[in-house]
């Protein structure tokens, strides 16, 4: 990945952007962390937070008059944090203990002209740049100082004074021999704070003077701060020293200084579903510890987090976009070492939810897939993240699991109905009865066409792969005419629009909900809620077709709070299922978990995964093409050697009963037959192992002799189809059937386990 | 590691079934994308075929695998 593909991904997170408040203090105070510390207590870290920011924290602390109010988003739901009492609380309830830097001597003099707050910060500044800095102010500046606020004391004045004093700052009484003029010919460069009468008294530096660097008329000389708000004087002061240093190094005074004083924060954070909460008032005293910590605790805490709030993936690996661009970005230039971001890369559903919630439209999809296509193109891409639905694609293309025919007695197709892999899986006896009711309403006739779309490849980042796919897919469409394809899942609709736009293809859906269907069972709950497959989520014509269809059957189902366009995956999509089982499991729960009612779903994967987390879920086709004795809520999930066994017999069932074709010969060891005890299923489902590589290996077992006889009259044998190596505990039983004990696998490469496999 | 090799021992009582020898330990190469490693498993002493067992191949295999995977 390049650098500035990272650049432009990253810039379009706005976790890190700043809260409001910081945004818009002059000098960057970050209010949101002094709120979460007083609410918490810690009145210590917020002096730290203070002290980090404030110059003169002893007093601007207790008299700062809070910009901040304004930008403050608390402001629409009860008012504005009062953080200027909150920063006066924390300076009353104890000491700053402020280290002393010891900052190396650069040589170079300033000098810094009034004794109010804005020179004041400038000196500081200028001492902590390593300057020499020299303060000429008039002789009562001390009590002028007082008199800014009855809320100080000469006390406090005293102590940040001292403070500047053990810091080296000198200062020097205002005589008449102080001007501009004169300090810029035996300073390197010069301050002039406003907010100090005195210095208002030179003309040259009131008028003319530039306002982003404060440069004035006379070269070398910066002046700010005439202005009646405390803390604007000390940005000022800030401001001006930070032109001194440019000035000093002969770097530009203009350039980059946007986000130096207030400016408006890219930060969004979503306030819908907040309490107004009105602020702790304010006593003449200020607050107390208590009324401290509840106005804290009023705090919005301002950060986006939009995309993680609803993603078990984002959730799962505690960051955001932004900070997950920077792993990613880092994981692809691993040259020797570990790949930390292997598994967060390839556990992303890619269903695009994160970029539609997105302030900035951040697409954590195209950055894992970006990521997915670049590990495979560099050779580094973990063998077993999503070889098991590799070789699931494979199997779907293969001979006995495929099938493309024209309708039974037609010799060309107007139609061609494709199931997808997964429902003729689930469901073949409704993948049937779907085409049966295509014949019918259809003219023109309706071809078949069984295979794999290319998704699994696509989602793996697999390129070469679906480019293969992609050019069998137009061969064959193109032999049957290219007759308009009728798509019954909408992860295969996106393939064919995104891949093979060629391919006209509409979803089984829309033509549903033109032709109508055969009939209507009533949803068979109480409440039901319509679930969206994430890849739905790009297709309104879909969505608006089910929610038609679903209204024929006589009951609205209820839609969840992120259905529709902010649809998001049900833990199957992206692979998530191949390369974590476990979040997939977790995604699944949590999506079940946004409704308490039953769920009414149009994607047979999302059907599955939702079943097998215990969620009553009925699949729409259900309705309408009612399976024996109920409308299909309490139909189990289907375990993935199910599936392809489901597939298998749908092809044998069609070809025997739509088109006459003869059955080949099976293989010998596909008639092998298996007893298993469902904890065993269990297990081997978890390890996924399919109970016909089990067939297989038994097979091979019992026919090269090459196994291990256990004392307990069991037997161990061993394949190698491909890359992972089979273990099967088995026994042999009177009636010829093979009980299955156990099953393990792993990808290490043993010798002497690799003879006797096919 | 060397606990889980000395309870491999157990498997001396499974015999190789085309052979009739019960499994002996031996020094046995297990290799995964480039790397190798050598390790005591359950082998026939007559014809080499070797077993590998459930805890090895669930537990520290599959670490390994891992491990070696996102090198």
């Amino acid at each position: 990945m390049e650098k500035s593909t990272l650049v432009e991904f990253e810039s379009k997170c706005v976790q890190e952007e700043p809260p409001r408040c910081r945004a818009a203090c002059p000098l960057h105070l970050d209010g949101r962390a002094l709120c979460e510390a007083a609410a918490k207590g810690r009145f210590d870290e917020g002096r730290k937070i203070i002290q980090k920011t404030l110059p003169l924290p002893g007093i601007l602390a207790r008299i700062c008059d809070a910009p901040c109010r304004d930008a403050c988003l608390r402001r629409e739901k009860g008012g504005a944090l009062e953080l200027g009492a909150l920063e006066r609380f924390c300076a009353d309830e104890g000491p700053f203990r402020r280290p002393r830097i010891l900052v190396p001597k650069t040589g170079r003099t300033a000098a810094v002209l009034g004794g109010g707050i804005s020179s004041l910060t400038a000196a500081l500044d200028g001492a902590g740049k390593g300057y020499t800095v020299t303060v000429f102010r008039g002789e009562n500046s001390r009590g002028e100082l007082l008199s800014l606020s009855p809320l100080l004391t000469g006390e406090m004045v005293e102590e940040e004074l001292q403070w500047m004093e053990n810091l080296g700052v000198h200062f020097l009484p205002w005589d008449a021999s102080v001007s501009p003029e004169g300090l810029a010919a035996r300073f390197d460069a010069v301050y002039a704070g406003l907010d100090d009468p005195l210095c208002r008294s030179f003309p040259e530096l009131l008028e003319g003077g530039d306002p982003v660097s404060l440069e004035t008329a006379v070269p070398g000389v910066f002046a700010g701060g005439n202005t009646p708000s405390f803390i604007f004087r000390a940005a000022a002061g800030r401001r001006g020293m930070k032109s001194v240093e440019r000035f000093l190094q002969g770097a530009s005074l203009s350039s980059s200084r946007e986000k130096e004083g207030p400016y408006e924060t890219r930060l969004f954070t979503n306030i819908e579903g907040i309490d107004p909460a009105p602020p702790v008032p304010v006593p003449p005293r200020g607050y107390s510890g208590d009324e401290a910590v509840r106005e804290g605790g009023r705090c919005l805490l301002c950060e986006c987090m939009e995309c993680v709030k609803s993603c078990a993936f984002l959730q799962h690996y505690k960051g955001y976009p932004k900070k997950f661009a920077r792993e990613i970005y880092n994981n692809l230039s691993v040259i020797q070492g570990t790949r930390l971001a292997n598994g967060m890369i390839n556990s992303c559903t890619l269903c695009g939810q994160c970029e539609r919630v997105c302030p900035g439209g951040f697409s954590m999809r195209d950055l894992c897939r970006t990521a997915r296509q670049e590990m495979v193109l560099q050779q580094k891409m973990p063998p077993s993240a999503h070889e098991f639905a590799l070789e699931d694609m494979a199997f779907s293309n293969s001979q006995g699991a495929s099938l493309l025919r024209h309708d039974p007695g037609h010799s060309g197709s107007a139609f061609l109905f494709f199931p997808g892999c997964r429902l003729a899986g689930i469901s073949p006896r409704t993948t049937e009865s779907v085409y049966g009711h295509l014949r019918n309403v259809l003219d023109g006739g309706v071809g078949f066409w069984l295979r794999c779309c290319g998704a699994p490849a696509r989602w793996a980042g697999r390129r070469k792969e679906l480019e293969t796919a992609g050019k069998e897919l137009l061969d064959q469409w193109r032999s049957m005419g290219s007759p308009l394809v009728i798509a019954a899942c909408t992860s295969c609709l996106e393939v064919f629009r995104k891949e093979l736009p060629e391919v006209r293809a509409v979803s089984l859906w829309t033509v549903l909900q033109e032709k109508g269907v055969p009939e209507t069972v009533p949803i068979p709950s109480a409440t039901a809620a319509l679930h969206d497959p994430c890849t739905a989520a790009e297709l309104p014509e879909v969505r608006a077709a089910v929610r038609d269809l679903v209204a024929r059957t006589g009951r609205p189902a209820e839609e969840l709070p992120l259905s529709g366009e902010l649809a998001s995956c049900c833990g199957f999509g992206g692979l998530q299922e191949c390369a974590n089982p476990g979040l997939a499991a977790k995604t699944a729960r949590e999506r079940c978990g946004q409704s308490s009612s039953d769920f009414l779903v149009y994607c047979a994967m999302c059907r599955d995964l939702f079943a097998r987390t215990g969620k009553r879920t009925v699949h729409l086709l259900d309705l309408f093409f009612p399976p024996p004795g109920g409308a299909g809520a309490d139909l189990p999930p289907v375990s993935w050697s199910d599936q392809r066994e489901n597939r298998t017999a749908l092809v044998r069932n069609m070809r025997k009963s739509l088109w006459k074709e003869e059955e080949e010969m099976e293989e010998e060891e596909g008639t092998l037959s298996l007893v298993m005890e469902e904890e065993t299923e269990k297990t081997l489902e978890s390890r996924r192992i399919l109970a016909g590589t089990v067939r297989q290996a038994i097979w091979h077992g019992e026919a090269s002799g090459r196994k291990i006889a256990r004392p307990d009259g069991t037997f161990v044998t061993c394949l190698k189809p491909a890359a992972v190596t089979y273990w099967v505990v088995y026994r042999p039983r009177e009636d010829g059937a093979f009980e299955v004990l156990n099953g393990w696998s792993h990808r290490m490469e043993v010798k002497g386990t690799e003879e006797g496999a096919p | 590691m060397k606990e889980l090799v000395k309870s491999f021992e157990k498997y001396g009582e499974y015999r190789c079934a085309s052979c009739g020898c019960p499994l002996e330990l031996r020094k046995t190469d297990i290799t995964y994308l480039g790397s190798v490693f050598s390790v005591d498993l359950p082998v026939c002493p007559s014809c080499g075929m070797v077993f590998v067992p459930e805890e090895l191949a669930t537990g520290k295999m599959l670490e390994v695998e891992k491990i070696l995977e996102d090198k």
